[in-house]
């Protein structure tokens, strides 16, 4: 299980550390992204908007490459083939995708020197909790990738299906912009979110210990709903054979 | 029904749309969600909204149509029907303009659907008066859609991953192309590389039917006009490159 992990872990960064979607994903958009909120507001370069922008690429390189592994591993018929076999036909691709979110993770502070270069601004609102956010935004990311890994895997013709879900749980999470200012829905949808409780702060960098401490616990049940979700991926496809099919 | 039959089951085949979730998730949530992001950003600041609103809009129509013209390009090639295609006596035209309508009319309908959604959300009031300007910059916006679409489906047949450059074009329309902040603003030497792309004039049309009203209404429909021939120039260059490769695929 550990050794199939690590394979996969191994294979994404071999196959995609330095590919042009990482570097798009994970740097260009959240940089081409902080600059226009930037612009729009006039505003100076705050620890919110960093943060955004570094989940942005956080996100959108996890989805990505979880979306475009999976399609290619059920091309090259890896989870027939895995599914013969006593090996645990999750790990694999787990490795993968933990591989990609952590591919963005390296990115992030790139992003942070990349914007402070641009803006030509150091943010000046950092909290004694940021770290603490970062922290937790990751968790967040590497729970939803995990998710959207084991839903693609489980669907047949799924590579659109979740284009959608990225910009959505950026909104509803609070991500430049605090989510209040949504309908009650998004709000409520955005209350299971495990990034708002990071990303959903004041501008002045006075976050409440207690609500980063309640997201922290959202963000670790969210990790263990998504390896429960990925570990029962074996059973879900024997039931529902279609799921092969990329 | 003879005639678009076989484009109608193309475009069910040839896309993702086999999972009706995949639609709903790709033309309807996805630019809604984007438009809410932006416009929810740029709400927390004193000034209007309005760029950002119509803007995002038009960035849907633009964005639906390029990925779908270029998948159409790309992924007749993955399934092994474009050199078929290519052989037939067909005109390239024609392919071309059949094969892209569902798409402007699916970029049409998402667009419609981003801009009720954001209005409705942000209670944004919108005149009477601007209504017809804002569907004619969307029907021009169209046209840079296709032509940024051709630009990639000839790009990707030369080797280049299909969803790379749609991607990437995605990125420099969010910032320079005026749909959420002026491109000037962002960066000055940015000004003139915005208007080179769809959406700049568009944008900047239906700002003046709003913001000036309808005394200004020839000078939006003028830039209407400018939004149109920029995307006539990217028709332009994205077919002549699309024939090119067309051209030295039947030969080689």
């Amino acid at each position: 299980m550990r050794r199939a992990l690590w394979a996969g872990f191994k294979l994404q960064l071999k196959l995609e550390a330095f590919g042009p979607f990482a570097i798009l994903s994970a740097l260009v958009t959240p940089v081409v992204y902080a600059l226009v909120i930037i612009a729009a507001r006039g505003e100076i370069l705050t620890f919110n908007v960093l943060l955004g922008a570094g989940v942005i690429g956080l996100l959108s390189n996890g989805t990505m490459h979880a979306i475009f592994m999976v399609l290619d591993e059920k091309y090259d018929g890896t989870f027939s083939t895995l599914a013969a076999t006593p090996a645990a036909l999750a790990a694999p691709i787990a490795g993968r995708a933990i591989g990609a979110v952590l591919q963005g993770a390296v990115v992030f502070p790139v992003t942070v020197v990349v914007l402070v270069v641009l803006t030509r601004q150091v943010p000046d609102n950092m909290g004694v909790y940021s770290a603490l956010q970062v922290l937790l935004a990751f968790v967040g990311v590497m729970s939803i990738t995990l998710i959207i890994t084991g839903v693609m895997s489980r669907y047949e013709y799924s590579a659109g299906m979740l284009n959608g879900m990225v910009p959505l749980i950026l909104v509803v999470s609070g991500t430049f912009a605090s989510q209040q200012r949504l309908p009650d829905l998004l709000v409520y949808l955005g209350w299971l979110s495990p990034l708002t409780g990071p990303l959903d702060t004041p501008e002045d960098g006075q976050v409440d210990l207690r609500l980063l401490l309640l997201s922290a616990t959202l963000g670790g049940a969210w990790l263990a709903v998504s390896a429960w979700y990925l570990a029962r991926l074996p059973e879900a496809l024997r039931k529902r054979p279609r799921g092969y099919e990329a | 029904m003879r005639l678009t039959a076989p484009y109608w089951l193309g475009y069910r085949a040839l896309f993702t749309w086999l999972n009706p979730l995949g639609y709903v998730s790709t033309r309807l949530v996805q630019p809604v969600a984007t438009a809410l992001l932006f416009v929810g950003a740029l709400s927390v600041s004193a000034g209007s909204v309005n760029r950002p609103v119509f803007g995002t809009a038009l960035l849907a129509t633009v964005s639906a149509v390029m990925f779908g013209v270029t998948l159409l390009v790309g992924n007749d090639d993955e399934f092994g029907t474009l050199d078929y295609r290519i052989l037939t006596s067909q005109r390239l035209s024609r392919y071309l303009v059949t094969g892209s309508l569902p798409h402007m009319l699916d970029a049409l309908l998402s667009s419609l659907v981003v801009l009720s959604v954001v209005v409705l959300i942000f209670q944004i009031t919108v005149p009477a008066s601007a209504f017809p300007v804002v569907l004619a910059a969307l029907l021009a916006a169209l046209l840079g859609g296709i032509g940024l679409g051709l630009l990639c489906g000839a790009i990707a047949l030369r080797g280049v991953n299909l969803f790379l450059m749609p991607n990437i074009i995605g990125s420099l329309l969010v910032l320079t192309s005026g749909a959420i902040v002026a491109p000037d603003q962002v960066a000055e030497w940015l000004g003139p590389v915005g208007t080179l792309l769809p959406i700049n004039a568009g944008v900047e049309a239906v700002l003046v039917s709003l913001e000036q009203g309808e005394t200004h209404l020839a000078q939006a429909y003028q830039l209407v006009l400018a939004e149109a021939l920029v995307g006539c120039a990217w028709i332009a260059v994205g077919g002549a490159a699309l024939h090119v490769v067309f051209r030295r695929r039947r030969a080689g």
